[in-house]
Parts: C-alpha cells; structure tokens; sequence
C-alpha cells in the first residue's frame, strides 16, 4: 500500500482501465490485465476514480480475505454493511470518533451545502431530503460542540479573493487571477504548469479559512485554548483530504498542529451516522452556528462551477466604490470549449472577462494560452470534477453509469447559487465585521495574509 | 406448423467486455427491494445473477441460457423451476434448497442466495432458536429472470459502458447470421468474375 490518498485494492481491482482512462491526469498505472495501480506524484486526489469504479467484494467468490479483515485494513467501522470497491479512499473515521470521545478537546465542525443535499442519497432517499437543520442536528448529536456551514463562512475567502483581484486590476498585471479554492486544480497547476503558479489567487480555500478561524479567533471568542480545539470538515472531497494535511496549513502559532485536524466526505458522515445509530430523520432541525458568519445568500456558493466566479465579481465593486450600487448582472454563455463558461463585468473603469471551467483536462487550454502570453481573462475558476463540488469523489457514489448524469444535475439544481435578489454587502455584514475589528484588522492586511492566504510550490514530476 | 419461439436469452461478447463488473451491480440493484441508488444506500451485499469470470485469456459474464429443456427444471425435485413466457423461473417459496439445480446448470448460472424479507434476514425452520447464527441463514435457488416486467429489458443490458451484452431473439439472431452468409455468398461470387 502506497501513502497516496487514493488506493486500490489490488485483490478487488479486476484491470478493466475504466478509471485510468478517466483519470485527468493519467496517474493510473498498471500492466494489461494486472490489477492498476495509483501514481501518488501524479494524482490529484480528485477522486472521480472512486465514483466510476464498479469492481467489488463478491459474496460468490470464496477466496477473497474476509470482509471483516478487508473492513479492518481500510479502517472502516465493522457495522458497514455496503460492499466494498477497489478504488476507495483513505480515511480518518477511527480519530474522529476518538476526538468526539475525548471530554479534553473542543470539537469544531463545518460542514459543506452540497453535502447537506446529497448525503440523504446515502441513506436511500432523494437528494434535498433532508433540511440543512437536520444535518446540523445529527452533528450536534454526533457531540460536535460547535457546527457551522462552511459556504457562509466562505464570506472570507470571496471578500479576501475580491481584493486580491482588485489590487491586481489596479495594477495591471497577473491576471487572471486564478481561483484556488479547488485542491485537485491547485496541485495540477503546481505540477503541470509550475510557470502559472504566481497567478493562483494566494487565498486559502473556505475550508481551511473556517479551520484557521476555528483556532483563532473561533477558539478565542469561545474563551477555549486554541491547542485543544479538534477541527473536522465535512466536504464533498477527496482532495481536500490532501490540502488539508499540506504543510502550509497549519493553524497559526501552534506547533505543527492542522488548521483542519480530521477531513470527512459525504460518504463517511453517512457512516457516523449510521454507526452511531443516529435516526437522522426522525432528529427535529438545529441550526448551524452562525457568530462567526451568517450570510444567507452564500449558502450555496462553492456548489458548482461559476459560483466562486459570480460570488468574487458580485464582491468586488463594494471595493472600488463607496456608493450604493445595484447588483451586477453576472450572465454565464458557454464558450467555445467544452465544460467552460464565460462571462464579463463592467465594475468602474474595469472590464472584467470571466471564465470558468469544470474538468482538468478542459482547463488545459485555457491554461496554454496564459502560459502563451494571452490576457483575455481577468479572473479564472476551474473545478476539477465534472459538474463541479456536487459531483466530486468524497460524494455519494451513484451506483449505475446512466444515473450519474441525472443525479449530478439533482444535486446542481438543489443547491443551484442564487444571483439574484437581495445580496448584503459583505463586508458590510456584523458578524464579518467583527471578525475583521477584533482580529485581523482588516482585509488582505498583514494579519489577515498571515493566517487567510498561502503560497504554493513548483512540483516537479519524476518521469 | 408454425415453429414455436425460442426463449430469448443476455449473451456477452467477451470481445467487448473489459470485466468492470457494472453489469453485476446492475443485476443486484434491479432485483432489490428497496432500490438502492448509491453504494452507500446498499444494506448488504450484491446478489447479482450473472457473473464475470477472468482468466488470462478471456473476461466476459456468464448468465443462464434460459435453456429449451432446461436441466435445472429436470433435476428439480420440488418443480420449483418452471418456463413461464418464455423465461425459466424458480419460484422460491418452493425451493428448499437442494442445490441440485446449481450442479445440473452447465454454466454455473445458478446460485444459492440467503432470503431476505425486507431488510430482515429469513432463518430456514430447524434454526429457528439460532437466529443470531449468520452461518444457517435461509439459502434458495436465485437465477436471470430477463428482469422480468422491468420496462427497460435487462438491467446489465442497458448498464454496460462497453455495449458487450445484447439480449438475443435466437429465431431472429439466426436469420441475421442468414443474411450475413448470403451477402458473403454473393462477396464471393464477385471475387470470382474478377
């Protein structure tokens, strides 16, 4: 076994290449007809190699190792009772279910929306079952202390994102700014097109803003020692799995802790709950913790791909003017290419031409003509899995091909980001407001750079 | 006399087939009861009814021919296995299990299955007081039905990413084969004016 996120069960793996040949960036290897293998240097934890693969632990044949051995070795709870495929993901169930167990520590959760919409699937039922309430309750009754919803706090990445776009605007030069709130993308960059890393946006993705918030300013509003709060994330990603555990994100001032201690998918919150005994229908709705954000018209940002783009544009005119100012028209028209749009914006003397993308490999060309010295685009979002985060590899995973597609457009529309309507300015919002007073003094200032932003690094592929 | 129909049968073209399992997935959740649309939502394990064997020189499922003089109707003591409409079916609340049927089949397309009656497992009745032993589960006979009454035609048909299975009407797979013969009759003819 490799030390990759990613892992394929060599005794189940039955060499029929479906997940090589949808892998973006080839990193299944494996002779014809032998049992593949994953690239860890290559991969980029998108786990869309999860969600095709169909080879599983037959009860018809008798020479494989016994379930409970093979439930042990991928350190899953013995009450599963799904079967078990070849592709699967490494995880950290046993700590969290520690963590809650420890009465010493204080125990943090976020949560994504397109998890709350799409983990009812794993318990039989319609996406959007469930209300965002219930996921919050069933958390609460897991013992997380505190549950907050990771897209409202997404007000700091958008409002630290919109600055940087502005500044660069202002003085013309390194643009687009490129979206680095996808893992999957961020790493591609870094591997693939070392030469285009300056133009990744330096904001850490909302996940690891929210976890860097819960151990400082979070655990001090709380009156908690920063070192004793546990830090879990609940996402519809494998890849953040991977960024979670980067070196660059540790929490600030604390010694090789994580900002984002423990990353659960989708699919392993359906496994605490179900091991846990949780009747998650039958629990009456809480609410998610909101004094450290509460911003209703992001509940559904970071769903799909164009929302980081339209939340970031939406933002970025209360930043070049003091007046009142109707909402931005924000209009998606598909681009030439496929799994790309665009869109453009007039925010004072700028033209701001948008483009986002889902799908490494349909990045690529975008990425080329950057790299061929073209300045079309002020701002860039690329989301790695193919219908964005509602249908990435820590989801739900559709069991036949034909129902992928409907169910990804399910999940898209349920969780569809609202461009209309009434849009508060954010930094005009109290609660972020006093995040920025009592702590970080002010957007893309020195502190909040030190704690909200990050830098990245060239990788050089060893063949 | 008009020749009576031939029950139609799923074969695989192992020329296709990458042995992605997909078809057996589709198989166990057409014949679930309560549909499970994600892994997640699966409560136990697939009982599919066919089965992708691998070898060095060949992948390819294997499922029931819906024979003409089925040998598992013969062998069967309890006449559990009957032709109904064209499909050789086992009705399991005769079935006890004997097994005979699993031998008789020359493909090995039938199985002994543990019964579930919801999500609860069925215990045969001399281990009634044992219910907690797993081991003496209730076991019948389970094979291809064709998905009878599912509108789409068989599952592992419709599933397959490599279009490897095709239901086959066996009167109409011959006249194809006919036909072919007769267009490269006709090839062959030409090769020899040249």
């Amino acid at each position: 076994m490799t030390d990759g996120i990613i892992q394929i069960d060599q005794e189940l793996c039955t060499a029929c290449k479906r997940c090589g040949d949808n892998c973006p960036v080839d990193a299944i290897e494996g002779e014809q007809g032998k049992p593949q293998t994953v690239c860890e240097e290559r991969c980029v934890n998108c786990g869309q190699c999860i969600q095709i693969c169909s080879a599983y632990d037959s009860i018809f044949d008798d020479n494989l190792t016994p379930r409970a051995t093979r439930l042990r070795e991928r350190s899953l709870f013995p009450s599963l009772k799904e079967p078990l495929f070849a592709v699967y993901d490494r995880n950290c169930l046993a700590d969290v279910k520690a963590a809650l167990a420890d009465a010493g520590l204080f125990t943090m959760v976020q949560c994504d929306s397109t998890v709350s919409s799409a983990i009812p699937e794993d318990f039989g039922l319609a996406a959007g079952s469930l209300s965002p309430g219930q996921v919050a309750a069933s958390l609460k009754k897991l013992g997380f202390q505190k549950a907050y919803n990771t897209n409202s706090l997404a007000a700091f990445s958008i409002l630290e994102e919109a600055h940087e776009l502005i500044e660069r605007l202002n003085c013309g030069r390194v643009l687009p700014v490129i979206d680095s709130s996808c893992p999957a993308a961020v790493k591609f960059i870094e591997q693939s097109y070392p030469e285009l890393i300056h133009y990744l946006s330096s904001c850490k993705s909302p996940h690891q803003v929210a976890g860097a918030l819960f151990k400082s300013y979070g655990a001090k509003r709380s009156g908690i020692d920063p070192a004793s709060v546990y830090s879990v994330s609940v996402v519809p990603c494998t890849s953040r799995k991977f960024e979670a555990n980067r070196p660059e994100m540790k929490a600030d001032d604390q010694e090789g802790r994580r900002e984002v201690d423990a990353v659960l998918t989708t699919r392993e919150l359906a496994y605490l709950i179900k091991d846990a005994g949780i009747d998650i229908f039958g629990l009456p709705p809480e609410e998610f913790d909101k004094d450290l954000a509460d911003i209703p018209w992001l509940a559904n940002v970071y769903c799909t791909t164009g929302d980081v783009t339209q939340a970031v544009l939406h933002t970025s005119p209360e930043l070049l003017t003091n007046g009142a100012r109707s909402p931005l028209n924000i209009a998606f028209a598909d681009a030439q290419t496929e799994g790309a749009r665009v869109t453009s914006v007039r925010v004072d003397q700028y033209d701001i031409k948008a483009v986002a993308v889902s799908g490494l490999r349909n990045a690529i060309p975008f990425l080329e003509a950057i790299k061929a010295g073209k300045r079309e685009f002020g701002f860039m979002e690329i989301r790695a899995c193919p219908m964005g985060c509602v249908s990435g590899g820590g989801q739900p995973k559709v069991l036949l091909p034909q129902d992928k597609l409907p169910a990804y457009i399910e999940r898209a529309n349920l969780t569809s980001f609202c461009s209309a309507g009434d849009r508060n300015k954010i930094s005009e919002h109290a609660a972020v407001q006093q995040v920025y007073q009592g702590y970080f003094k002010k957007p893309y200032g020195d502190k909040s750079n030190r704690i909200l932003h990050t830098q990245y690094a060239e990788r050089r592929l060893g063949h | 006399m008009k020749a009576e129909r031939l029950n139609s049968f799923v074969l695989a073209d192992s020329e296709k087939c990458t042995g992605c399992k997909t078809c057996e997935i589709a198989c166990a959740v057409a014949h679930m009861e309560q549909k499970a649309g994600t892994a997640g939502a699966t409560d136990g394990p697939f009982m599919p009814r066919l089965y992708v064997m691998r070898t060095p020189e060949v992948t390819v499922p294997v499922q029931c021919r819906q024979c003409e003089d089925a040998p598992c109707a013969i062998v069967c003591q309890m006449s559990a296995i009957s032709r109904v409409d064209g499909m050789i079916l086992v009705d399991t609340e005769r079935c006890v299990g004997c097994k005979l049927c699993l031998m008789a089949c020359p493909f090995g397309a039938i199985e002994l299955v543990p019964q579930h009656r919801g999500t609860k497992p069925i215990y045969p009745g001399a281990w009634k007081e044992q219910e907690d032993w797993i081991g003496r589960r209730l076991y019948r006979a389970n094979k291809c039905d064709l998905c009878a009454g599912r509108d789409k035609g068989p599952a592992c048909v419709l599933a397959c990413p490599q279009k490897a299975l095709e239901m086959v009407n066996p009167a109409a797979a011959s006249r194809k084969r006919n036909l072919e013969a007769a267009v490269s009759l006709l090839e062959c003819a030409k090769g020899f004016d040249a």
